[in-house]
């Protein structure tokens, strides 16, 4: 199997063919590491699982030239490695004050910086407060590359069960917000 | 409506402004962006991982290889050294040092016995060849541990056919002192030729009869 992907892209280089696993790292990389992030909350965790996804797809032979919605394969993969790091990985303590990095827009004052982590910190903690399956509904729902459709083959639900859960989610987190004065204004 | 109309203004005012910090927040949620430089790192492990797989496939095969030559080697030495000893086992050369089996045991109640082969006859009287011949048969008998297939006990006839040659060494003993024969004069003295002599017959005499 192994051997078989290294031919594989071997002929490819010997055609002067692009490698179809470096086109979808190309394109994809970005989707993968949204998704990661999205489940495990942390830049790193989400890097270090969009590098294995990518040699899991190696490894497994290179399968991604005949797939013909790679994005959505991926996006399945990605999705299905991320959440099996989320359970074999106990700490979740550390990663919302992590996650407010990359959330905020640069060239902003310092003040507005910190306001915008603060909320953001705040935002994490009510996702994660979400039952399960409305939480993932929701967190993929944020996903602009990715269609209802494509959310709902992932999660094995309808696209109106993932519509609902999505709105679900949203009021629980509205109500929430309400309840404990938060976000503060400036 | 009717709640809607009658809320708070302050309360209308935080709730709009909770929904479009919601939704902004829930917007930008979705776009983390990775640390610069993601695809060439991803691109560069998956350089690393294919040679890597290239390195242990490259092993493998040699691997593979060389424990094939290994095999084919040691088998070609086996069937060598079988040959060879293939011959020497049927003269009954070799005897293995732990031959303490009941074949062994059986061998030598036989020759102790004497329904077996003899090795040594009481009068020293024995046909050398023949005792020698069934000795080696004896030893033949025995196992040799490092041969495959182990040897087998013997069989009926074989027994019949140890016994059979003791009898016949013993009696090719017994006869041997007989069998010298004497010297005997056989000389021929000179023979004499004479002429026939016919009597005259009487002829009256027979008329009167």
């Amino acid at each position: 199997m192994a051997g078989e992907a290294t031919n594989l892209s071997q002929k490819a280089w010997a055609r002067q063919e692009p490698d179809p696993l470096e086109s979808a790292v190309r394109e994809h990389s970005r989707l993968v590491y949204r998704i990661a992030y999205s489940v495990l909350r942390n830049p790193a965790d989400a890097e270090d699982a969009t590098q294995e996804i990518f040699l899991r797809v190696l490894r497994h032979g290179n399968r991604i030239a005949g797939i013909r919605d790679p994005k959505a394969w991926l996006a399945r993969i990605a999705w299905r490695v991320a959440v099996e790091r989320r359970k074999s990985m106990a700490k979740a303590s550390a990663r919302t004050e992590e996650a407010g990095e990359t959330l905020v827009s640069p060239g902003r004052g310092a003040d507005r910086v910190l306001l915008e982590q603060e909320r953001n910190a705040v935002l994490e903690r009510l996702i994660s407060a979400l039952p399960g399956p409305l939480r993932d509904a929701l967190v993929l729902s944020t996903l602009e590359e990715i269609a209802p459709r494509e959310v709902a083959t992932m999660l094995g639900i309808s696209e109106a069960a993932v519509r609902s859960r999505s709105f679900r989610a949203r009021e629980i987190l509205r109500q929430r917000l309400l309840a404990s004065n938060e976000p503060r204004t400036e | 409506m009717n709640e809607d109309m009658n809320m708070d203004p302050t309360d209308k005012e935080r709730e709009r402004e909770v929904d479009q910090w919601l939704e902004s927040a829930l917007s930008r949620y979705g776009k983390t962006e990775p640390r610069v430089g993601l695809e060439n790192r991803v691109l560069a492990n998956l350089q690393a991982e294919r040679s890597r797989i290239a390195y242990r496939w490259r092993w493998w095969w040699w691997a593979g290889t060389a424990t094939a030559m290994a095999v084919a080697m040691a088998i070609a030495l086996w069937m060598g050294k079988s040959h060879e000893r293939h011959p020497k086992s049927t003269m009954g050369a070799s005897i293995t040092g732990a031959s303490t089996t009941t074949q062994g045991e059986q061998a030598r109640a036989l020759v102790q016995s004497g329904s077996g082969p003899r090795v040594a006859h009481p009068a020293g009287k024995i046909n050398l060849a023949a005792s020698r011949s069934v000795q080696e048969l004896v030893v033949a008998r025995r196992p040799k541990l490092e041969q495959f297939p182990s040897r087998r006990d013997l069989s009926e006839r074989e027994l019949l056919l140890v016994r059979r040659l003791n009898e016949q060494s013993d009696e090719e003993a017994s006869l041997e002192p007989a069998a010298i024969p004497e010297e005997v004069d056989l000389s021929i003295d000179t023979l004499e030729i004479r002429p026939i002599q016919i009597p005259e017959i009487d002829i009256s005499e027979s008329k009167t009869n």
